[in-house]
């Protein structure tokens, strides 16, 4: 049974008098105790879409349903319900209230558990602790006082003691230093083995998306236009915005090399383009792309892609990928 | 991140000489308020024949037209004037936060209601307000307490306000809502302590207004009466005797005002961060 | 050649604490050179910046070693700060906060040309056009006319690039100029400040925790820990057969799986030899002393430990 179904969604947000349109028709799913990754930079909606997994928004149209029914009612009335989905975020310091030690932040969602006899609620605390590998001397401790590694571990602690089934993880690893993200990672897989929740990843860091997600899927301005499992997703990028990323990410081996990569920055999702959102920065757009926006196809199983020249590779009459805006 | 009472008073943060000064002047009164009386004659004591005395061994400080020691009336005014600044500024404070979090918290026609309600109140200065409203409400202390704290809400409605608008968007109130808490309960438990620094700031200066628009108003004949001591009322039962060159009578009790509420206003200035 | 900067047992303390946030750090940039300056959070790489640009936070000063830019002194225990504009200059992390908001771009920019190049208002105004084409800014009318909160992260720092060059440095120091941006920004940066330095031939210090970044764009690189300079030497010498066991442990952890049970350990202040002996696995007795500079290879690679073996250079 599906866990997590997202049909057509779209959110929209109203800006200082303009609509952004920061989810256009995304769709999606996550089975029980699997990684989806949502890869993207910023303005792609991969906060916003994950903000409408977590619950906390709504979508302006189109379905997010959990187990079949509407995700955000439920979690909005029924409190059970609410503690299936939760949430890890990007800042691990601002996630925390500085003015709660780590005893009571992570005692908080047990609260809502009614029938938790007091040993059992000190039991699940000091489990819980176990899963993240926190020491039983850091409850006392307050937020500022922790690392951010650490800070980003209690965080999970807090998710983890509603025992949920999915957990939307917002960039977790971004703001830590780069020698602590493997083992962030590392010890998400960890939990993940022993309590089969499920992860929804948003990072813009391809890089830890191997050690962890069963899938991919790659965001451009609101839309997904690309989606396989991380091996192939690495070996044959379908989507020219795949293949720029992946080109981009600087990688351990040394030596200067060929930056030039992409062109231009991510248009305002207030200023859309018409067509695909990508032509203007693709090396590979034809007249087609200005016209008519293309549809996540599914040409290879478990592989989707949404572009009119998709698996193509560029050829001699493509621009090349030079210039700024 | 928000500031707290501790992010002023840091580790390091010397406290200023001036602040020093007022913590030490607030402590004297303090002492003041709570021994004075045991060791000092009743100041509501009358006695004709020593009327009008100026500063002497027997009276300190003189005595007054009714032959009260003016030193033991100012003593025992302590109490009575610190009482009001003290008890003024918690309310205010107490009641102007939680109005000012939830116009911040809930926002929407909440918000605009309070904030036009608080705007119309701020259009007059405080102690003109607090006249006003014990015109309206009646002549009475309690109504001059309540007037007095009621001139002063509009700065803790604004101050926490402002704090929540910011302190709402950060993740751990969203992780709040996320695990399952109730508005009213992150409203209270999560960001009520967040927002309420600079509104205890706040309260220490308004510890000493609050003593000032009170003792104004009691010199004006408005609220406390005479014979209960309390400056304000020694201020205007003396003002009349500076004519004849009587100056203690109304001057000590002018003086201690003056002392008293630059004392709070010492220690509020250095929280807020201003050094003298 | 003299080289562009040169930093020699560089020291300095913080009012808060007992040890030295920086201890006897020594290293050089040639002209055209890229150098990349790593280290975690804490470990010193910002103040190193900061101290060359003579602008450390108040509480800090240099109490040892020297800065030179172009064999003239520019910083040091007495003389905290003689820097000028021509020395060097920083590009920061947060463009944003570097740039005054309430003033256009184009205003700011003339200024420094001004200031620096003395140059009439209409010539300056011609060159800071061509700077912000130089860093790869079309539309550069509209950007001048711009306020920073305008423009996108990636624009503001392209801008802050063109200042660094309207000042003619010699040095740029570069403090984690692309954490905030997005990789493909990012690229398009990388590929500018490579093109700068190679028209420019100025030196640069790219301070970052981004390994990855520093192998693929830096010629040079140094591993600093909790103030001490670990090991120094060309990027591929120190990335591809480190010597120092802190180099080694963060190479693994960007290369290697990561074990979620390694315990998160922050420097130990208290420790008055070698500055990783807490979390050094080949730690002895000789660690409790201050490991001296050892040359182990070519080229300037040095290592500080003193399990280090001398080689001839």
């Amino acid at each position: 049974m599906t866990l997590i179904e997202v049909r057509q969604a779209h959110k929209t947000y109203r800006h200082h008098g303009h609509d952004v349109l920061a989810v256009r028709g995304v769709d999606l799913t996550i089975e029980p105790g699997e990684t989806l990754a949502l890869v993207g930079e910023s303005g792609c909606g991969k906060s916003t879409l994950g903000r409408l997994l977590a619950g906390t928004s709504r979508a302006t149209s189109g379905d997010v349903l959990l187990d079949g029914r509407d995700l955000y009612s439920q979690c909005a009335s029924d409190r059970t319900a609410r503690r299936r989905v939760q949430m890890v975020f990007q800042h691990p310091l601002q996630s925390l209230n500085p003015r709660f030690s780590v005893e009571s932040t992570l005692r908080e969602p047990l609260r809502l558990q009614r029938g938790l006899s007091p040993q059992a609620r000190t039991e699940r605390l000091r489990e819980t602790m176990g899963l993240v590998g926190l020491d039983a001397e850091y409850l006392r401790r307050r937020p500022t006082e922790l690392s951010g590694g650490q800070q980003q571990r209690v965080a999970l602690a807090r998710a983890l003691m509603s025992d949920p089934e999915l957990i939307v993880l917002d960039e977790p690893t971004s703001s830590l230093d780069q020698s602590v993200r493997r083992r962030t990672v590392a010890l998400l897989r960890q939990v993940q083995e022993r309590t089969g929740v499920a992860y929804l990843f948003i990072t813009h860091d391809l890089a830890t998306v191997p050690q962890i997600a069963h899938r991919v899927a790659v965001m451009y301005l609101g839309r997904i236009v690309e989606e396989a499992t991380p091996e192939r997703l690495f070996a044959q990028p379908a989507h020219p915005y795949t293949r720029a990323l992946i080109a981009a990410a600087p990688t351990m081996t040394v030596g200067r090399r060929e930056w030039e990569v992409i062109r231009g920055e991510t248009p305002s999702a207030s200023d859309l383009p018409r067509g695909c959102a990508f032509r203007d920065r693709c090396p590979m757009a034809i007249a087609r792309c200005a016209e008519e926006a293309p549809l996540l196809s599914e040409e290879l199983p478990g592989h989707r892609v949404e572009c009119h020249r998709a698996w193509e590779t560029p050829s001699s009459s493509d621009r090349p990928e030079v210039m700024y805006s | 991140m928000s500031v707290t009472i501790r992010d002023r008073i840091r580790p390091g943060h010397r406290v200023g000489t001036m602040a020093l000064i007022g913590l030490v002047i607030i402590a004297l009164l303090l002492l003041l308020a709570m021994i004075g009386g045991m060791v000092l004659p009743d100041p509501l004591r009358t006695h004709a024949g020593s009327a009008m005395q100026p500063p002497s061994a027997d009276h300190w400080l003189g005595t007054d037209r009714y032959g009260r020691d003016v030193l033991s009336r100012t003593v025992a005014a302590v109490r009575v004037d610190l009482f009001i600044g003290v008890v003024v500024a918690l309310l205010s404070m107490t009641v102007g936060s939680l109005i000012g979090l939830l116009a911040g918290y809930v926002g929407g026609v909440v918000d605009e209601a309070i904030t036009r309600c608080v705007d119309v109140l701020m259009a007059f200065p405080s102690f003109v307000l607090a006249i006003i409203l014990v015109a309206v409400l009646g002549d009475s202390v309690p109504n001059v307490l309540i007037a007095v704290t009621i001139g002063f809400l509009p700065y803790f409605v604004r101050l926490t306000r402002v704090e929540v608008l910011r302190e709402r968007e950060l993740d751990y109130v969203t992780a709040a809502r996320v695990v399952g808490n109730g508005r009213a309960r992150i409203a209270l438990r999560h960001l009520m302590p967040n927002v309420v620094g600079p509104s205890l700031v706040q309260a220490t200066l308004v510890s000493g207004w609050a003593i000032l628009n009170a003792s104004g108003l009691a010199f004006l004949g408005i609220g406390i009466r005479p014979p209960t001591p309390e400056w304000g009322v020694m201020v205007a039962e003396g003002a009349n005797d500076i004519i004849t060159g009587q100056w203690w009578t109304s001057m000590v009790p002018g003086a201690m005002i003056l002392v008293a509420v630059m004392a709070f206003h010492l220690v509020g200035d250095d929280l807020r961060g201003k050094q003298w | 050649m003299v080289a562009r900067l040169e930093i020699r047992d560089l020291t300095v303390r913080s009012e808060s604490r007992q040890q030295p946030v920086l201890r006897g750090v020594s290293f050089s940039v040639e002209p055209g050179q890229i150098l990349g300056l790593v280290g975690e959070s804490g470990s010193g790489k910002t103040i190193t910046g900061l101290a060359v640009m003579g602008m450390l936070p108040s509480g800090f000063e240099i109490t040892g070693g020297h800065v030179s830019v172009l064999g003239r002194e520019i910083a040091s225990a007495g003389r905290p700060s003689a820097r000028k504009a021509a020395d060097a200059t920083m590009v920061f992390q947060n463009p944003l906060g570097a740039l005054n908001p309430t003033m256009r771009i184009g205003k700011q920019l003339i200024r420094v040309l001004r200031r620096n190049r003395g140059l009439a208002k209409h010539d300056a105004h011609d060159a800071a056009l061509e700077l912000l084409q130089r860093v790869g800014i079309s539309g550069a009318e509209r950007v001048l006319a711009s306020y920073p909160h305008q423009l996108s992260g990636g624009m503001t720092q392209r801008v802050m690039i063109a200042v660094a060059l309207a000042c003619d440095s010699a040095v740029i120091i570069a403090d984690e100029p692309t954490t905030a941006l997005d990789v493909t920004v990012q690229a398009q940066i990388f590929d500018l400040v490579t093109r700068v330095v190679a028209e420019n031939g100025c030196s640069v210090v790219l301070v970052t925790h981004d390994l990855p970044a520093v192998a693929q764009l830096c010629d040079r690189v140094a591993v600093l820990y909790a103030g001490q300079l670990m090991e120094i030497g060309d990027a591929h010498a120190v990335l591809e057969q480190p010597q120092h066991p802190y180099t080694r442990f963060l190479l693994d952890s960007v290369t290697k799986a990561g074990d979620p049970n390694v315990v998160d350990l922050g420097p130990d202040w208290s420790l008055t030899g070698c500055r990783y002996a807490h979390r050094c696995p080949l730690v002895h007795d000789a660690c409790l002393s201050v490991p001296d500079a050892v040359p182990v290879g070519p080229r300037g690679h040095v290592v500080s430990c003193v399990l280090a073996e001398a080689r001839v250079v």
